[in-house]
């Protein structure tokens, strides 16, 4: 890849200065002026404060922006020109110094003179006599140069090398890989022997080990013919539901599956478990790789012709939430943008091994990424619902139609749905939305005189808001809950004596106060009513004072004393005085109402109940597409607020051919979101990345490393594949002869040579081929956790085999810590064990399971200490190594004379073979000294073959 | 036959997040040779730092929740005259978010009082770390990222709030090894699993040698502080010894019979080395009954109130005596809101401080007795402070716009107080230090550049303070 370079380069030019000095103009005058401003007041701010990291002296310049010279301020950094002279207001120098955009300097704010001064520069046409200096190189992708890159180019199948031993090559596959030992001069190790091959063959495509049974019937076989008994045996375990639960647990590793969050609170996924099973379920059926890939970005919009079909693909496309979200964080723009993200940055290493997230914040540095590439794609997951609304948000999910009784839901829909009109009718005559009235009343629409807040007398300090509606004129005013020294009078002078019934208007709340005073002085004197705002006033919007007669020669008082009234927030709008007529109208009428808002109460509270009755839905975990789908704009420098140019929507230009790319972008049609046009062209047969990446990661879990050995990032950054022509000749088959069947590619890889070889080569070998990039021999592979604990498990006799386990979080909450794995461990396998990002069962994290925060190709292979404590010193260890001699010992008879066949079955049962010399020593030595039958030797036996390399490494 | 030739077999995406794993305490393998030139595998065996170091450790006294600056060592008269006037504020939360509103400011609930030389103010809350602000640095104008628990809490930990990162901790490992072969690197006392949980102490995608290993759990007892599975639970030494033996022999039968050197299989048995060998040494470190009555005194042992952070902090130092590069004391439990989060009732204040004040005193005495202070870098604070106005009556809400931290040992300047909030508390005006600043001093303090210890990883380099932070030169003495 070539970047386009410009160099932009201002000489040191004198003409300014001189000028100003040779003119003597009013003009001159003037601009002299401003040079001595800017020389006293903006230049030795600027080499103060700013230099350190905007200079061409700075170790290392910030955001891009040089400050040094004219020209570094006028072009600006990464978020664009410093300033735009003469119009402070679109200048973000100035709005940095104000800490308004950016916070410049970083430690602390200028003075505010020093801040006006810019101002003033700017205002004044920016004079900055500082010519010359240099402005920074800004490089762009070279698109056309960019695919040239082995990864971008078309995948198309190689001609396969011709044969010169016939006997070693058992598939084109090993004509490849014959065809570099020879160009290397380099021969390949012998094979493995058959008792390592059957059990490669069970832990690579089960991750179990073969039983004693199996082991020899493989043998016999073997000798008879080796091709067939590869193949035969590949059929039979490609065929077992164990098969899904292994190259399930591959996948999920790739797609970072978690049944919680992680993070802050790390919520637990209720029904993350079904994506499980689909993923597990999708491996068994051998669904064609392309329909997965559809699935899992666009399974809510793909068409289906049953329930099942369509339940199959709103959990496929659950992979696009599974993420490590947090909920929990506050700004909820920049939640919405990091699970943009963070799909954006998933879907590129999942599927196109490419690190997309590289090229958020600028273009990517070291592939042929712009960032308009990476916003096109954002614009596509902007366009896509993810997260439901709430302080801590949630996820979209979405009901399934196999799993739920269709009849009984729609029943009891239809019954909501006749509850819900009779109380839509019962609502309008009584005057009482489902939720308060949204707005401020106008007190001109009220009956009789209203009397607001901001006429009355407070003592005391009050807040004025106008958070919770309903409120009449212009707001209310709280008294913060404090009650000390407040006190509200209202004085009202009324046009007419007579009767006036009086009410206070309050919006109410549960934090409300329950009890508050309330004189009303009237014509015969004063009463108290007490009210309590925490309740719903009848109409949602006045309390009742009560009926009272007042002279129009004497005021009307009420007043409210705060320091009398009981806990909670005491809220005061307006009063209202309501002439007896129009009271004694208002009376009948509320007669009515109290009768319909009795009924309505009764039905609300039949809705209630029958809401709490509703059939339990199965939902998966899933998006949609946002209701206003839509380009979106760059974040210069990644921020969320500082935006950018709109981008089209669209996907990788350099993975597009060139009537895809640029010129012609992708057509998303303006009321989609986009996710169906980016799932075909990642699942498309031209596209160069998705069938390499996909094979090599199967090519990496059976053989040990990826052809490519970054199998996540195929980047300039990622390794350089070992077998080119191998990894396009293996896509190409996979998509055109093989239909995206996983088993059947999987088929040909074991059915080859390279995948029979051993394990153990010779000095002169491993010099020859370091790092054995020729792949003259096979790579040692470490039992990942779970086929450790699966064996271990299989072994004792307590693995429990479950097709299918649906939900296996016992007891769910809300939050995933402290979650006690050992003492749920139902010994299913390893797959099905709940999945959790802040709490795993201990064996899982010591023996490096994948992180389920990031896209796993291939995990850490670590050896520790840690690691040798949990197999000598664990009680679940200990506990396993006691059940294994007692499974053991109630499967075998115990001969006194002769412990020699026990302990060869019990070498074969777990490590696969019969003993060595030594071990069969030592370990005679142990039975002689306890007993053949003694528990607690077999206890030891056990646990230290689990312990030793034999058991945790596949030769 | 066992001492050849070492091999990255280590992957370089390591991926350990776990709680329990002790994976920074081992010489097996490749962290950081030279992370100015290429990610080459060397050991974690203690690395030189890129330019002299002023402090070898550092010991983090984690006050979970977010104590409140203006009542503890923020000073403010203007608050205590202005108590129950009412401020605008602009809302940063979900629900207030951007939206204006009033607050009553309220004064502190604890006096006052000017300590030691320096004349530094400390309130009622911290009677014995009053006794030591000479020896103190005060840190007045931190901020920091995310308004609620999590987010700001893993910002601390990790210089992220949301994205996966490596911790601080992790980082050291990867920067500067371990001084101790047969004890973890990184350490962990009671950790709590919420707000976060493993992530704040895992090494995300640094090897996994380098993340932390938890002793003990917030809200177990405090006599549960040991290294996970550090000795049989059911066999006696002798049998142990003799399962070992067992194991070691089938496994050097199995490596006998391949013939040709293996280094990835001989990593097996020398894991099982160390292993033993910590199995030996580790649980004398662990015990405090090593220690003399005094000593257990002077951190408040003993006391109901103060037994159990007390325990946490002389464990902290006999860890660092030992050598252990990181260690975090965690003053946290398990509940929605942690300790120091009083959104109501911060009279509650008081019995937070109440079990810390001696503890951290008799830590920083302790460490000064020995001589320790001087290379060991102390910070104590919270993942942001609280407002200098109440909320729901007598609480305080969360403020990561201004608080307060403290710094002792490891070259700072003693009895000194850098940054400030405005008149109110509320806001870093001055002196402005961002969680980010103070990452980039911890590592300065090290002898680690922040800007030079990077890693790459999906790509491209990564860093603890990701393009950001900034060292803050003038609290080094």
């Amino acid at each position: 890849m070539k970047y386009q370079t410009t160099f932009v380069l201002f000489f040191a030019c004198a003409v300014a200065g001189f000028h100003v000095s040779l003119n003597a103009t009013v003009a001159a005058d003037d601009d002299h002026a401003k040079v001595e401003f800017f020389e006293s007041n903006i230049r030795p701010v600027l080499v103060e404060h700013c230099y350190k990291c905007h200079s061409q002296q700075a170790k290392n310049v910030r955001g891009g922006l040089l400050l040094d010279s004219q020209a570094g301020v006028a072009q600006g950094g990464e978020s664009g020109p410093a300033i735009v002279s003469g119009k402070p207001e679109d200048s973000l120098l100035l709005s940095s110094l104000k800490h308004e955009s950016y916070e410049m300097p970083p430690d602390r704010k200028l003075p505010d003179n020093v801040i006006a001064d810019f101002e003033k520069w700017i205002t004044d046409g920016a004079i900055d006599p500082r010519a010359g200096g240099k402005t920074l190189v800004r490089e762009s992708i070279d698109l056309e140069a960019g695919r040239n890159f082995w990864c971008f180019q078309p995948v198309t199948k190689p001609e396969i090398p011709t044969a010169t031993d016939v006997a070693w090559s058992r598939t084109p596959i090993d004509r490849f890989i014959a065809a570099r030992h020879r160009q290397n001069n380099v021969s390949p190790v012998q094979d493995a022997s058959p008792e390592q091959i059957v059990r490669r063959l069970y832990f690579t495509l089960i991750g179990l080990p073969p039983n004693i049974a199996q082991i020899s019937e493989f043998v016999d076989a073997w000798k008879i013919d080796s091709d067939k008994a590869i193949a035969d045996t590949a059929d039979l375990l490609l065929a077992s539901p164990r098969f899904g639960e292994r190259w399930g647990r591959h996948w999920l590793d790739a797609t970072r599956f978690a049944e919680s969050s992680g993070g802050g609170r790390s919520l637990m996924f209720k029904d993350a478990w079904r994506f499980r099973d689909y993923v597990i379920q999708s491996f068994n059926n051998d669904k064609p790789f392309d329909q997965l890939i559809r699935e899992h970005i666009a399974g809510d919009l793909l068409p289906s012709t049953s329930a099942a079909q369509f339940d199959d693909q709103v959990t496929g496309v659950g992979y696009l939430t599974l993420g490590p979200t947090n909920y929990e964080q506050q700004d909820k723009e920049l939640l919405r943008m990091e699970v943009v993200d963070e799909q954006v940055d998933t879907i590129g290493r999942t599927f196109l091994a490419m690190t997309l997230g590289c090229a958020r914040c600028h273009d990517h540095k070291f592939d042929p990424v712009p960032t308009s590439d990476y916003y096109a794609m954002a614009g596509i997951f902007r366009s896509t619902k993810t997260l439901t609304p709430g302080n801590v948000s949630g996820y979209v999910t979405t009901p399934m139609k196999a799993t739920n009784n269709a009849n009984e839901l729609a029943e009891w829909t239809a019954a909501e749905q006749i509850l819900l009109g009779e109380i839509k009718l019962l609502q309008k005559p009584v005057k009482r939305a489902i939720g308060k009235p949204k707005k401020a009343i106008d007190p001109a629409s009220l009956p009789g005189l209203i009397v607001d807040d901001t006429e009355a007398i407070f003592e005391g300090t009050w807040v004025d808001s106008v958070f919770v509606a309903p409120f009449v004129g212009k707001g209310y005013r709280h008294d913060m809950s404090m009650k000390a020294g407040r006190k509200v009078t209202f004085k009202v002078q009324l046009p007419k004596s007579g009767n006036y019934q009086v009410r206070l208007c309050h919006n109410y709340s549960p934090d409300r106060c329950s009890s508050l005073p309330v004189e009303i002085q009237h014509a015969a004197g004063s009463n108290t009513v007490t009210i309590d705002q925490r309740k719903t006033p009848l109409d949602a919007v006045f309390a009742d004072l009560g009926m009272y007669a007042f002279s129009k020669d004497q005021a009307a008082v009420v007043t409210i004393d705060v320091e009398k009234s009981g806990p909670g927030v005491v809220i005061i709008d307006a009063l209202q005085f309501l002439p007896a007529t129009d009271e004694a109208s208002a009376e009948s009428e509320r007669g009515d109402q109290r009768q319909l808002a009795k009924k309505l109460t009764q039905l609300e509270k039949r809705l209630q109940l029958w809401q709490g009755q509703k059939p339990a839905v199965a939902e998966a975990m899933s998006v949609r597409d946002q209701d206003e789908p839509g380009d979106w704009h760059i974040h210069v420098r990644g921020g969320i607020r500082n935006l950018g140019d709109i981008i089209p929507r669209g996907f990788m230009s350099v993975a597009s051919t060139a009537t895809q790319s640029s010129a012609e972008k992708p057509l998303i049609p303006a009321n989609q979101s986009g996710r169906l046009q980016l799932a075909a062209w990642i699942a498309s047969e031209t596209n160069p990345l998705t069938s390499r990446v996909y094979v090599n990661r199967v090519w990496l879990h059976l053989l040990g490393e990826g052809l490519v050995r970054t199998p996540d990032n195929f980047g300039k950054m990622g390794q350089l594949p070992t077998h080119s022509e191998l990894l396009d000749y293996l896509a190409a088959t996979f998509v055109a002869e093989h239909q995206w069947s996983t088993k059947q590619l999987i088929r040909s890889i074991v059915t080859s040579r390279v995948f029979r070889l051993s394990s153990t080569a010779p000095a002169e070998l491993v010099d020859a081929d370091s790092g054995n990039l020729l792949l003259t021999r096979a790579f040692r592979k470490r039992l990942e956790a779970e086929a450790i604990r699966d064996s271990v498990l299989q072994i004792n006799g307590q693995l429990n085999l479950k097709t299918t386990s649906g939900l296996t979080i016992e007891n769910v909450t809300i939050y995933d810590n402290g979650y006690d794995h050992e003492a749920k461990d139902a010994n299913l396998r390893s797959v099905y064990v709940p999945f959790f990002r802040n709490s795993m069962p201990e064996m899982f994290v010591v023996f490096d399971v994948a992180n389920p925060n990031l896209v796993t190709g291939r995990r850490a292979e670590s050896t520790l200490p840690t690691q040798a404590l949990f197999l000598l010193n664990s009680p679940y260890i200990l506990k396993q190594s006691r059940l294994a001699a007692q499974h053991f010992l109630s499967t075998h008879t115990a001969d006194p004379a002769n412990a020699d066949p026990m302990i060869s079955q019990g070498w074969q049962m777990t490590v696969g073979r019969v003993p060595f010399a030594e071990e069969r020593n030592v370990v005679q030595a142990l039975l002689e000294q306890h007993g053949t039958d003694s528990e607690d030797a077999w206890t030891a036996i056990f646990q230290s073959l689990f312990a030793s390399m034999d058991f945790r490494y596949l030769d | 036959m066992y001492a050849t030739t070492r091999r990255s077999w280590l992957q370089t995406s390591g991926c350990g997040f776990g709680s329990l794993a002790l994976g920074s305490m081992l010489a097996l393998d490749s962290v950081r040779a030279d992370s100015r030139t290429a990610q080459s595998p060397a050991s974690l065996v203690e690395q030189q730092p890129m330019f002299p170091a002023r402090a070898k450790r550092v010991i983090f006294i984690f006050m979970q929740g977010g104590p409140s600056q203006v009542d503890t060592f923020d000073y403010k008269p203007q608050l205590i005259a202005r108590d129950q006037k009412t401020i605008d504020f602009v809302g940063v939360r979900t629900a207030t978010f951007g939206k204006s509103s009033q607050r009553p400011l309220m004064k502190p609930l604890w006096k006052f009082q000017q300590h030691g030389q320096c004349g530094q103010y400390v309130s009622e809350l911290f009677p014995e770390i009053a006794k030591h602000v000479d020896d103190l640095c005060f840190l007045k104008g931190m901020h920091t990222e995310g308004v609620a628990h999590g987010p700001s809490t893993l910002f601390l930990h990790t210089g992220a709030t949301n994205l996966v990162r490596p911790s601080l901790g992790a980082w050291l490992m990867y920067g500067l090894g371990t001084e101790n072969q047969n004890m973890p690197g990184f350490v962990q006392l009671q950790p709590s699993d919420t707000k976060g949980g493993p992530r704040n102490y895992s090494n995300g995608f640094l090897p996994s040698v380098c993340q932390g290993t938890a002793i003990g759990r917030a809200n177990r007892s405090i006599n549960d502080m040991t290294i996970a599975h550090i000795q049989n639970p059911e066999l006696t030494p002798a049998e142990t010894r003799e399962r070992f033996v067992l194991t070691q022999q089938l496994n050097k039968a199995q490596l006998n019979r391949r013939h040709h050197p293996d280094d990835q299989l001989e990593a097996v048995i020398k894991s099982y080395e160390l292993a033993w060998r910590m199995q030996a040494k580790a649980p004398a470190v662990l015990d405090l009954n090593q220690e003399t009555a005094a000593t257990q005194q002077m951190y408040g042992i003993g006391h109901a109130k103060t037994d159990s952070f007390g325990k946490q902090c002389l464990l902290a130092r006999r860890l660092s005596e030992s050598g252990v590069r990181f260690v975090q004391i965690n003053y946290a439990d398990e509940s929605p809101t942690p300790r120091w989060d009083q959104h109501s009732n911060m009279p509650k204040h008081m019995d937070h401080a109440t079990a810390t004040d001696k503890p951290v005193a008799g830590l920083l005495a302790d460490l000064e007795q020995r001589g320790l202070l001087e290379d060991t870098l102390v910070w104590w604070g919270g993942e942001f402070g609280r407002t200098p106005f109440s909320q729901s009556n007598n609480g305080r809400d969360h403020n990561p716009r201004g608080f307060t931290v403290f710094l002792a040992g490891g070259g700072v300047k003693k009895g000194f107080s850098y940054g400030a909030t405005d008149e109110i508390g509320h806001e870093a005006v001055e002196g402005k230090v961002h969680m980010h600043d103070l990452h980039a001093s911890i590592l300065h303090a090290l002898g680690i550049d922040h800007e030079q210890l990077t890693y790459k990883h999906a790509g491209r380099d990564f860093r603890l303070t990701d393009v950001y932070g900034r060292v803050v030169n003038q609290i080094f003495a």
